[in-house]
């Protein structure tokens, strides 16, 4: 009878996940560091729960929690998946299912983050979080308050919907979840169909939004050509386009060096001003 | 004047402390902060369209692994609050974003740096058993110092940099105010450029560039952009399933 009790009161509850599941989208980056990223958001996260599963064991429980605060780095809706499955198998392995290594869940959380990372940030940055902020602000722009607060509303609704979906999802459905979730043909359809929405309505804000235009001209003893006009009647909008290409070759070939792109296109700008050329 | 101070501080403190990551992430858009800032001072619709003008430099804003190329909320709660102040047309206002906005990568780079304490920290906590004081260490005392490195700038400069602000617009020359200006209007290529990287398919670029010269051509409205955009993903998923199929055959 003590032994059934024992059990149910190390086992995980709805409310337990529910906890974790909010602590990680408190905390995921704000004990961000350079060295762990973040560690410290993770093991918040599994921080109570671990010491319920483990808490017979407390040799078991401290190397729990020491696995827990090492180098970690994801999407914070994505990544949730991970959390959920993580919990069931430390869970597991409290049960007493020998199988379930320390090394298992390790390479899981490493393996896992850096693809859900990608898919995760392209489609909640690239496409949920911009393209609403396109068609709203220059509502807002014309003095709409409403409008301001549309694209967050949007992001917030998906963003908490989508990472308690995908927390419960790695619960339930334990290690496999993810690779049932990643490789079903349903959702590569729906990656690759947002992909191209994506990268089309990018293409559409970067004409709409990168300003570069030359007032240049050429004045001759009967007529005055300008260089931007010469360029419309070649492609519009040339400029801008080659500007983008030219950080996107950048950022592909040199890295994420933001700061020296930023840097290099501000004294462009100034001196092609100081010249008269823009 | 200090208690708008220190609410414009708070601001930034909830837009970049990332209590809450995605509310956090909603909030620091310019767009939102201008109304909020525009609340503080008392003209909402001014803050809107300070906010919405420099939400236009930082329309494809993406931060791809944490690492944010320009601090869009540093941007605004410095360069709103001046503008407010000293009643600046909004292209000045974005000019004076444009330096802010670069600034900012500097304080989530010493937060990190001085994050890095607090593993530390953790690793002895672990090694003592004391796992409710790593709870603490983990969210609670990061987000407190923290605060601190976001709150203290953005005050001092609203408390006293409407003046200095103001003296800064008279005295610099006409040819880098309009630089400065011309390189926030240059400057959305950025995170236009890193949303493609980040997007990462090198064979879908093409999508890129159609989107790109159709509007320059056609300046449709954003929405009506979409539905192309979507027209065009569910043909190409089309020819890609027949192919598919083909395949399989």
């Amino acid at each position: 009878m003590s032994e059934v009790s024992a059990v149910s009161e190390k086992k995980v509850t709805r409310m337990d996940l529910f906890k974790a599941w909010w602590k990680w989208t408190l905390a995921v980056d704000v004990p961000v560091s350079f060295d762990r990223m973040q560690a410290l958001a993770f093991s918040y996260s599994l921080n109570k729960i671990l010491q319920k599963i483990y808490k017979d064991d407390s040799e078991e429980l401290q190397e729990a929690m020491k696995r827990h605060v090492q180098m970690f780095n994801t999407n914070c809706d994505w990544g949730s998946v991970i959390h959920g499955i993580i919990i069931s198998l430390e869970e597991q392995r409290a049960m007493g299912n020998e199988e379930i290594t320390p090394e298992m869940m390790e390479s899981l959380k490493i393996g896992l983050m850096g693809p859900l990372a990608g898919i995760g940030d392209s489609v909640d940055q690239g496409i949920v979080a911009t393209i609403p902020l396109a068609i709203f602000v220059p509502m807002a722009l014309e003095g709409s308050v409403v409008a301001a607060f549309i694209p967050g509303l949007i992001y917030l609704a998906w963003s908490y919907g989508w990472s308690w979906f995908l927390f419960n999802k790695g619960y339930s459905l334990g290690k496999n979840s993810v690779m049932t979730i990643l490789q079903s043909g349903a959702i590569k359809k729906v990656i690759d169909i947002a992909s191209i929405v994506g990268l089309f309505m990018i293409g559409c804000l970067s004409a709409a939004y990168v300003k570069f235009e030359t007032i240049l001209e050429f004045v001759s003893n009967t007529e005055k050509v300008s260089v931007q006009e010469i360029l419309n009647g070649m492609l519009p909008n040339l400029l801008p386009f080659c500007l983008v290409m030219a950080m996107y070759f950048y950022i592909i070939k040199k890295g994420p060096k933001y700061l020296n792109i930023i840097l290099v296109t501000m004294a462009l700008a100034i001196l092609l001003t100081f010249f008269g050329i823009i | 004047m200090v208690i708008q101070s220190a609410l414009v501080g708070l601001i930034y403190w909830i837009a970049m402390g990332r209590a809450q990551y995605f509310f956090s992430f909603a909030f620091r858009k310019p767009v939102v902060l201008g109304v909020f800032i525009g609340l503080v001072f008392g003209d909402v619709q001014q803050g809107l369209l300070y906010g919405a003008t420099i939400q236009l430099i930082y329309m494809g804003g993406i931060e791809a692994g944490g690492n944010i190329p320009s601090d869009q909320a540093l941007a605004a709660c410095i360069a709103i609050p001046a503008a407010l102040l000293s009643n600046l047309d909004a292209n000045a206002a974005v000019a004076l974003a444009v330096p802010f906005g670069v600034l900012g990568v500097l304080i989530n780079n010493v937060r990190r740096t001085f994050n890095s304490f607090y593993n530390t920290r953790a690793d002895k906590l672990i090694e003592e058993g004391k796992y409710d004081q790593l709870s603490l260490y983990s969210f609670l005392i990061p987000w407190l110092t923290n605060g601190v490195l976001y709150f203290t700038p953005v005050f001092i400069s609203t408390l006293f940099g409407a003046n200095v602000v103001k003296a800064f617009i008279n005295v610099i020359p006409e040819w880098l105010m309009n630089g400065l200006s011309n390189a926030g209007a240059m400057l959305p290529a950025l995170g236009f450029a890193l949303t493609l990287v980040v997007m990462g398919k090198k064979q879908y670029l093409p999508f890129f560039v159609l989107g790109f010269f159709t509007y320059s051509v056609m300046g449709f409205s954003m929405l009506t952009g979409a539905v192309f955009a979507v027209c065009i993903a569910m043909i190409s998923s089309l020819f890609k399933q027949n192919s598919d199929e083909e395949e399989y055959a």
